[in-house]
């Protein structure tokens, strides 16, 4: 009878603030400035803080609101997007990737555009969503984009700085993550150039990605006769193993580290195994990265090479948002929505990436600023197309344009 | 004669239970290297690593024993390393006081929260893991808004952290004094005789007069400086670290769970505090192995080796738990053995 | 006559009956305290349930969408802690549930990819996670082992496990469920029905049946309750089944909340919910004072805080920074009636 009591008790206490909620049910969001929720999963990187300074300066410039979200899993992106809707948000910037049907899905059944600023849906996941009202589309390296910044990386260290002997970190590329086997695939595709270098058995890069996908790089697996690869460690853990393994090609001669991603955590590790190791000389990382301070540090160390995604990467994700918001979304001519790629940075130097970044930061101004955006906003897809496709030298010279 | 002997008997049995868990996981692991094409300690470096590796558990292995062994069982182990790990390296890197001072400073900050959540613990009267919890949360948070929102934390290009880390004397000096500490504070100390106490009778040593809560307070608080330098060494080994938080410190404690469970059975033999070293020897050799094979194997991933480190704790779990049965069952297996020889000889005359 | 003279004037049997009635009177404000303090919980939800309400309103937020989120929240952390409840009430520790629920989502979902069939999908999910918990207890009550450290272990395990299918099974690092096979249940309705009809049955289990209060009585004197004949091992194994079926539910809710599962799906729901059920009152020791809907209550509060706290603070830290305060006090407060003599262990 006690525990009928109790049980009863929390059931009403239920129904009485469901029912508060069903009342007041009818009370509907704000309106005003365009609103746009960020929903990420990395908000620690140097990436993603210049990400965060660009949006919420052009928020200050352009008059928008932009908050942001950390979320872990694919659940907490939905429920972020929910709250956004409650909160009348009109725009959602998906980082994280988790879940992108259930993310588009729950943006657009509260009426809320989606733009992918850093990753693409896979072929599969597009075809789904492409004809979705509020799904304007993504706007991001391609797999070609990535595997060609592999492909200039791995040929930048044996062109330029004479490297035959290579250590590599795959990062999430036995997880499957694309963007990784693409990088890695373009490193061994160049390799595989030479005629007597192949990776079990195979050398084009349609061959190759079905045998990194999903597994570690078996260095016993690459046979060359130019080249070598003394070691392969993936993971995000830089535990003892990964120190074990990166001293141990380190010392077999692999001191060039190529990294597809984290590039300044590895160059940190092998940076102090340098210095804490005799036999270890000449050691040079590089890594498809970011273009942000940090790694203007990291060339400090035994950092060499730095290819990535910039602050001002965010512009074309704004030109759709506004676009789309202010009625003149921009699509494809069949009018489903946007698959764009965009180009990376590439800085081979200290200086090279101090003078992008003194283009591109918020004290001196974002190379694509509030100018830049306000005359791509509502314009055609081939005129937005130059915005999406410029490289570091086309990018300043819209800026120039733009800004007379 | 027959005491002597009594005695050297005694002392072998002794020799053994200390040494045969450490020598097991050493053959074992150089067995297992050598059929991958490699070896347990290929150069100088692999001893460097070995060092630093044994040094980081030993530490996280006394700060977790000390609350675990009394029943308390503390969550905030990992946000603790973290903090102080991040204060030591923030306060020496822009002092330029170095690793040393990073290490001192990191074990004392981490004191400090332990002594707060010693003290949340006697004065809430709640149960350890409600307040290890909490403190994780708080704790954590605390270290997103020292960081200015998880920014990374590094040395730029100061490598004499990293370099601290590798360098086995520096490692060794360390475990030394953290062992000294560790057996004097634990075993020749009144502090100590309480806490051993009150690990084996909580009731009746409260019963006695013994202050159980000052007794918790420094117990939190002496874990919590083992923690602290702990994480700046952790620190150190990485040459920096980026923080995260939502409970991600919580599963940085499982890693001391096996040398601690290897040092529950060489303790039978020894003393506590020395078990847990020869626990973390052996587990650091397992540690070291699982790297060169993987350097080797290329599908001996993390995920293979945490499940196969899984299983041996299992089985050694199994073991320590059914020690008796299982010696029962082997005596039991030559006692019958010993019957069914005497009974077939009797029959042959 | 002065006072004293008074008292020491009065008969024995008046004196009496002056002692018994401050007793009753002692007796009666620690009923009155202990009741106080026993609707904690249910008030603390209901203040913040309010507190969530009126901000959301002053702001102008819309709380249709805001209880859809509430509800889509709690209901995971929800359906794994009312499960757990019967570990814990038992006097059992289970800290796998999280690793298993993503273990039993993904091998659900492997087969949806493969079947298409939303019911084979259910009992997958269900059968892989009865069995993955029932191995737990299993192992532990066969091998003599502390069944805490057993789960420890297990988490471990599962996690590796899970990455491993990932990376087998897996495109892009994770595994896509077509939604086609979910999309029809992925309402609040469909959500509310799960809550409330494993609400029910978990209620009537515990509270109107013999094994309910086997397991208080477990929980409360494990050698009381072996000396009276309760078999500990089999009920162990029992409750670690019927918390396996609340893990089952919550992987196939988790399923068609988010169809396409990573490494990091569900991954913050074994912590949250030990805070859930803290928050909800239970007694994390187990014993008579065990509350089955303690797990719901929890759930609902820390998703009323989330989203409360949501509406005011951006940056996770400072809620977690919160969060963590508020589950200390909450839990202090709620155990003022119990106060231990001893330290607790």
């Amino acid at each position: 009878m006690k525990n009928m009591k109790k049980v009863l008790s929390v059931i009403l206490a239920f129904t009485l603030i469901l029912a508060m909620g069903v009342i007041f049910a009818s009370c509907g969001g704000k309106k005003g400035d365009t609103k746009i929720g960020v929903l990420r999963e990395d908000d620690s990187s140097g990436e993603a803080k210049a990400w965060e300074e660009y949006l919420k300066k052009m928020g200050e410039e352009l008059g928008f609101t932009v908050d942001f979200t950390t979320t872990a899993s694919s659940s907490e992106e939905v429920s972020a997007i929910n709250t956004y809707a409650s909160k009348g948000y009109d725009v959602i910037f998906l980082f994280s990737d988790d879940d992108i049907i259930a993310a588009v899905d729950a943006a657009s059944s509260n009426k809320m555009y989606v733009v992918c600023p850093t990753g693409h849906p896979t072929a599969a996941q597009y075809e789904q969503l492409k004809n979705n009202e509020y799904f304007l589309g993504s706007v991001a390296p391609t797999s070609d984009t990535e595997y060609e910044a592999g492909y200039a990386m791995a040929k930048y260290f044996v062109e330029q700085k004479g490297q035959s002997a290579f250590t590599i970190f795959g990062g999430a590329t036995l997880y499957g993550a694309d963007m990784h086997v693409q990088r890695l695939a373009g490193m061994l595709a160049y390799f595989c150039e030479d005629a007597g270098t192949s990776y079990d058995g195979v050398k084009t890069r349609e061959e190759l990605i079905p045998k990194l996908i999903g597994k570690s790089l078996d260095p016993s697996k690459f046979v060359s006769t130019k080249y070598r690869i003394t070691g392969y460690m993936d993971g995000f853990a830089f535990d003892d193993a990964f120190s074990t393994k990166l001293t141990n090609s380190l010392e077999a001669g692999g001191v060039c580290v190529l990294s597809v991603g984290a590039g300044d955590t590895v160059a940190k590790i092998a940076y102090g195994i340098t210095q804490a190791n005799s036999k270890v000389t000449g050691v040079m990382v590089g890594g498809v990265d970011a273009i942000t301070e940090d790694y203007a540090s990291a060339f400090d160390t035994v950092y060499a090479y730095d290819c990535g995604k910039f602050a001002s990467a965010m512009a074309p994700a704004v030109v759709m948002a506004l676009s789309a918001v202010n009625g003149n979304k921009i699509v494809n001519s069949d009018g489903t929505a946007l698959r764009l790629g965009m180009n990376y940075w590439v800085a081979t130097s200290k200086a090279d990436l101090q003078s992008m970044l003194a283009s591109d930061n918020k004290t001196d101004g974002y190379c694509y600023n509030s100018a830049v955006i306000n005359h791509f906003v509502g314009n055609t897809l081939d005129e937005f197309k130059k915005l999406c496709d410029a490289d570091y030298d086309a990018a300043k010279a819209l800026h120039d344009e733009y800004n007379k | 004669m027959t005491i002597s002997k009594n005695k050297a008997g005694e002392y072998a049995k002794r020799g053994v239970g200390i040494a045969i868990i450490p020598v097991i996981c050493l053959v074992v692991m150089s067995i297992a290297c050598a059929a991958s094409g490699t070896s347990l300690f290929a150069s100088q470096s692999s001893f460097q690593l070995y060092f630093r590796g044994l040094a980081y558990v030993l530490l996280l292995s006394f700060g977790v024993s000390i609350n675990m062994h009394t029943g308390r069982f503390d969550f905030s182990t990992g946000a603790q390393m973290l903090i102080g790990g991040v204060i030591g390296a923030k306060i020496a890197y822009a002092s330029g006081l170095g690793p040393v001072g990073m290490i001192l400073i990191g074990a004392v900050s981490s004191a400090i929260f332990g002594c707060i959540t010693g003290l949340l613990y006697v004065a809430l009267r709640l149960p350890p893991m409600i307040i290890g919890l909490g403190m994780t949360l708080v704790l954590e948070g605390v270290v997103a808004i020292i960081t200015g929102g998880l920014k990374p934390v590094g040395f730029g290009t100061d490598s004499s952290y990293y370099s601290f880390a590798v360098n086995i004397g520096a490692m060794t000096v360390i475990m030394l004094i953290a062992l000294a500490f560790m057996i004097v504070v634990f075993h020749y100390t009144k502090f100590g005789y309480d806490y051993r106490a009150l690990q084996t009778g909580q009731k009746i040593s409260v019963n006695t007069g013994i202050n159980e809560k000052s007794n918790a307070v420094i117990c939190y608080t002496i874990s919590g400086m083992m923690f602290g330098a702990a994480g700046a060494l952790s620190i150190c080994s990485t040459n920096g670290v980026t923080p995260t938080i939502n409970f991600s410190t919580i599963a940085t404690m499982f890693s001391c769970f096996l040398p601690l469970f290897f040092s529950g059975f060489i303790g039978k033999y020894c003393n506590k505090q020395i078990a847990i070293l020869l626990g973390c020897i052996s587990y650091e050799f397992i540690q070291i192995g699982f790297g060169q094979i993987s350097f080797k194997v290329a599908s001996f991933t993390s995920d293979v080796y945490k499940v196969i480190e899984a299983v041996i704790l299992v089985v050694f779990l199994i073991y320590l738990n059914n020690e008796n049965k299982i010696i029962e069952l082997v005596k039991l297996k030559n006692f019958i053995k010993k019957r069914k020889d005497k009974s077939a000889a009797t029959e042959e005359q | 006559m002065s006072e004293e003279k008074v008292i020491n004037t009065l008969s024995a049997p008046d004196a009496e009956a002056i002692a018994e009635k401050e007793t009753a009177a002692r007796m009666k404000k620690a009923l009155i305290a202990q009741n106080i303090v026993k609707y904690i919980p249910l008030g603390a939800c209901a203040v913040l349930g309010l507190l969530y309400v009126i901000c959301a309103l002053i702001e102008g937020y819309d709380l249709a969408i805001g209880f859809k989120v509430i509800i889509s929240n709690a209901t995971l952390v929800a359906l794994v802690a009312t499960g757990a409840t019967f570990i814990f009430s038992a006097g059992s520790f289970d800290l796998s549930l999280g690793s298993n629920m993503l273990v039993s989502a993904l091998v659900g979902g492997l087969v949806g990819i493969k079947t298409g069939s939303l019911f084979l999908v259910i009992l997958t999910c269900l059968v892989v996670a009865i069995s993955l918990s029932v191995l737990n207890s299993v192992l532990a009550s066969l091998f003599n082992l502390p069944v805490f450290i057993m789960t420890i272990v297990m988490m471990n395990v599962y996690g590796a496990i899970a990455t491993l299918l990932i990376t087998t099974f897996g495109t892009n690092a994770a595994v896509p469920v077509p939604p086609s096979i979910v999309n029809s249940l992925n309402n609040t309705g469909f959500r509310i029905a799960l809550l409330v009809g494993f609400e029910v049955l978990c209620c009537f289990l515990f509270y109107f049946t013999k094994l309910g209060r086997k397991q208080k009585f477990l929980g409360g004197n494990p050698l009381c309750a072996d000396l009276t004949g309760i078999n500990a091992k089999k009920l162990t194994i029992l409750s670690f089944a019927l918390a396996g079926i609340g893990i089952g539910l919550a992987s196939f809710a988790m399923i068609v909340q988010t169809p396409t599962l990573s490494a990091s799906s569900g991954s913050s729901v074994g912590m949250n919910m030990l805070i859930a059920l803290v928050f909800g009152g239970m007694n994390m020791n187990g014993g008579p004072r065990s509350k089955m809907y303690a797990a719901m209550l929890g759930a609902f509060s820390m998703a009323f805080l989330d989203s409360f706290m949501n509406i005011y603070v951006t940056g996770s830290w400072y809620l977690q920074i919160v969060k963590g305060i508020l589950f200390v006090v909450v839990v202090f407060l709620f155990s003022i009636a119990n106060r231990p003599k001893m330290l607790e262990r």
